[in-house]
């Protein structure tokens, strides 16, 4: 994993992040979790339509000033368009069955522990197969926005931080095993003529000119640029390609739900498969520990919040971002996952389901030692058995 | 030798401190140039080497190490110390190129150039494998003082793929596993006498924190190692990192993708 597949963080302090043992589940309760993945990226994108032209909304889902002012860019000079759309929902089996805790839609990581994981597994594991293969999907879908040979991709990462550069090169490597040229950049390094992509090379002395983007960067994390970077062209206006598009910020937020009522669509799966999210000021959520608190814009479970989780000046910590600013927060029911017993002992296993252009492709999965997913969290190999295989462990 | 026989030479699977050791250079190893370290480093290394030998404690346990030299220093310091009986970890994390596929020879591209770096560590892993280093030897974590970047020498611009990393506490063994590994005090060993590094302060900080004597020793300095200083000012701007994540929020101090 670490030398062919770019898994360079295999340790983390002291935890090793790479579990030495796979998880099995039936084949019928993985085709079940397509289709409710499946179902969840056409209601996703349903809503980001909707969304893109209730700019009353934005503001609801905490996103910053700077990126709402960019979004209404996208009604007057269209969105940018879309390379691939990708996201990853996160399931989790539970005492009354399959719930989300939420979707990654703009920068959805786990590529490589999704796809070579659980290849690698399958060798000892006769009877059993990886699930699907979604960098495969993924690549082969950029692949195929491709206009014609030999043309390049950049893939723009944050520099300095390894575990993004980690995927991203990763990511790049696929495309090139498809004849994609692909090469990392910062977003400083993109120049844009006549709303279309170059990549600066070589010191500054070339300019390639671009065929797609992928941008490994959270789209809240723009703004911080200078407008003179031309940022805006990620997702408004711009004539090359990017993956994610711009509507992935309404689903990335943590507030999606408070806007739900006011679009007027059908979101049933999502109903049925997130718990009951409220703004933190609309519930007792400081007396009550059925409720987890997360910010609008977490990620790795380093912003969620569960007070008997947390020492009382953590809580005290939380209760007072929350007061200080509760439009960034959002209250939601606890649901009680099912722990399985592993070589690990008891952990909670979050089961990330990929969607590529609205196809399940794969899946990745950890495992915690609490309730909470965060950089802890062990990467484990998910294979699929035959349903006449005896069940393993609480999945069934 | 194969990436994997690379690898495996600076992090063998029976060797403690292994698991910590960086896999990203060794990633772009079959694909690279050999390009060598050239005359003038090595006799600078072989200097540094000198001073080294004299002043630093043999590898006997209750002492770890963190090598904190540039590029190739490192590396060359790192295999010094296997010769005295310390497992040298590489903690390199800077992409050496911005292509997916390799290294081209004719060009530098790149803020912080690897390319010696990846060539020392080929170099040097055959020797490396014919050292009788214990499993449980103690550690010389192995950094790269020019992560950073250099300012002056290589500003930042337009068209070169900024490759600067970060040494973040999470590469590093918790204060309390290197206690229970009897190691009880780390030497940092710098090119010249001032205190370490801010992201690595950040790691020194919290072993500081478990009870792990923290000291200093430079090449330009042949005086033993000496107490560093970052249990004094710790307290001071650890107050103040905290003050200020008070401040901004959990969300302003995230990286990572989802």
């Amino acid at each position: 994993m670490s030398l062919d597949f770019c898994k360079w963080d295999p340790q983390v302090q002291d935890t090793s992040t790479l579990a030495p043992f796979t998880v099995l589940m039936q084949a019928s309760r993985w085709a079940e979790l397509c289709r409710l993945a499946e179902a969840l990226a056409r209601e996703t994108e349903a809503a980001e339509r909707a969304l893109l032209v209730r700019t009353d909304l934005h503001r609801v889902l905490a996103i910053p000033a700077p990126l709402r002012r960019a979004l209404r860019e996208v009604l007057s000079r269209n969105e940018t368009p879309a390379l691939v759309r990708v996201m990853r929902f996160d399931f989790h089996w539970t005492d009354t069955g399959w719930a989300i805790s939420e979707v990654n839609s703009d920068v959805p990581g786990g590529f490589a522990e999704a796809t070579e994981l659980p290849r690698l597994m399958a060798q000892f594991h006769a009877g059993a197969k990886p699930a699907d293969h979604p960098s495969g999907h993924w690549a082969d879908a950029v692949a195929a926005m491709m206009p014609s040979a030999d043309q390049t991709v950049a893939l723009i990462a944050a520099p300095r931080y390894v575990e993004d550069q980690q995927v991203a090169v990763y990511l790049a490597r696929c495309l090139a095993a498809r004849g994609v040229r692909a090469a990392l950049a910062a977003p400083e390094q993109l120049l844009w003529k006549d709303r279309r992509a170059f990549l600066r090379w070589s010191g500054g002395g070339s300019l390639l000119p671009l065929a797609g983007i992928v941008r490994f960067y959270q789209a809240e994390w723009l703004p911080a640029r200078s407008r003179g970077d031309g940022w805006i062209h990620l997702l408004a206006g711009g004539r090359t390609p990017v993956t994610n598009p711009a509507a992935a910020i309404f689903s990335e937020s943590k507030r999606l739900p408070l806007a739900w009522n006011a679009l007027g669509i059908d979101l049933s799966a999502w109903r049925r498969l997130l718990p009951p999210s409220y703004d933190p000021r609309q519930v007792p959520w400081r007396n009550d520990d059925g409720w987890v608190l997360k910010s609008a814009f977490c990620n790795t479970g380093d912003a969620v919040a569960i007070r008997s989780l947390m020492s009382t000046r953590e809580w005290a910590k939380v209760c007072w971002y929350v007061r200080l600013r509760p439009g960034r927060w959002i209250a939601q029911r606890r649901f009680q996952t099912l722990p399985l017993d592993t070589p690990m002992g008891k952990v909670y296993p979050c089961i990330g389901v990929f969607t590529v252009n609205g196809r399940a492709s794969g899946a990745y999965v950890r495992l915690s030692s609490g309730p909470i997913v965060d950089f802890r969290a062990v990467d484990v190999a998910m294979l699929i058995e035959p349903d006449a295989a005896q069940s393993r462990g609480p999945i069934p | 030798m194969t990436q994997a026989e690379f690898f495996d030479a600076w992090a063998p699977e029976t060797a403690r401190w292994s698991r910590w050791a960086k896999p990203l250079l060794f990633s772009y190893m079959s694909r690279s140039v050999a390009g060598g370290a050239n005359d003038v480093s090595i006799r600078e290394s072989q200097e540094s080497n000198r001073l080294l030998r004299g002043q630093l404690p043999p590898a006997d346990g209750p002492t770890g190490l963190i090598v904190d030299l540039a590029g190739v220093l490192s590396v060359r310091a790192g295999l010094m110390l296997a010769e005295m009986g310390y497992r040298p970890v590489p903690l390199f994390n800077s992409l050496p190129s911005p292509q997916p596929d390799g290294l081209k020879s004719d060009t530098a591209d790149v803020l912080v150039d690897m390319r010696e770096v990846i060539s020392a560590l080929q170099d040097n892993a055959a020797h490396l494998r014919t050292l009788s280093i214990t499993a449980d030897a103690p550690p010389a974590f192995l950094l790269d003082s020019r992560r950073g970047g250099d300012q002056e020498a290589a500003p930042v611009r337009p068209g070169v793929f900024d490759n600067r990393s970060v040494s973040m506490p999470t590469d590093f063994p918790s204060g309390h596993y290197i206690r229970t590994a009897g190691v009880s005090r780390v030497v940092v060993v710098r090119e010249h006498d001032s205190e370490p590094a801010s992201d690595l302060a950040q790691t020194l900080m919290l072993w500081h924190e478990a009870r792990i004597e923290i000291y200093i020793y430079s090449l330009d300095n042949p005086n033993p190692p000496r107490p560093s200083t970052i249990a004094v000012k710790g307290g001071f701007w650890r107050t103040i990192y905290r003050f200020l994540c008070s401040l901004a929020g959990p969300d302003d101090f995230l990286r990572g993708s989802g």
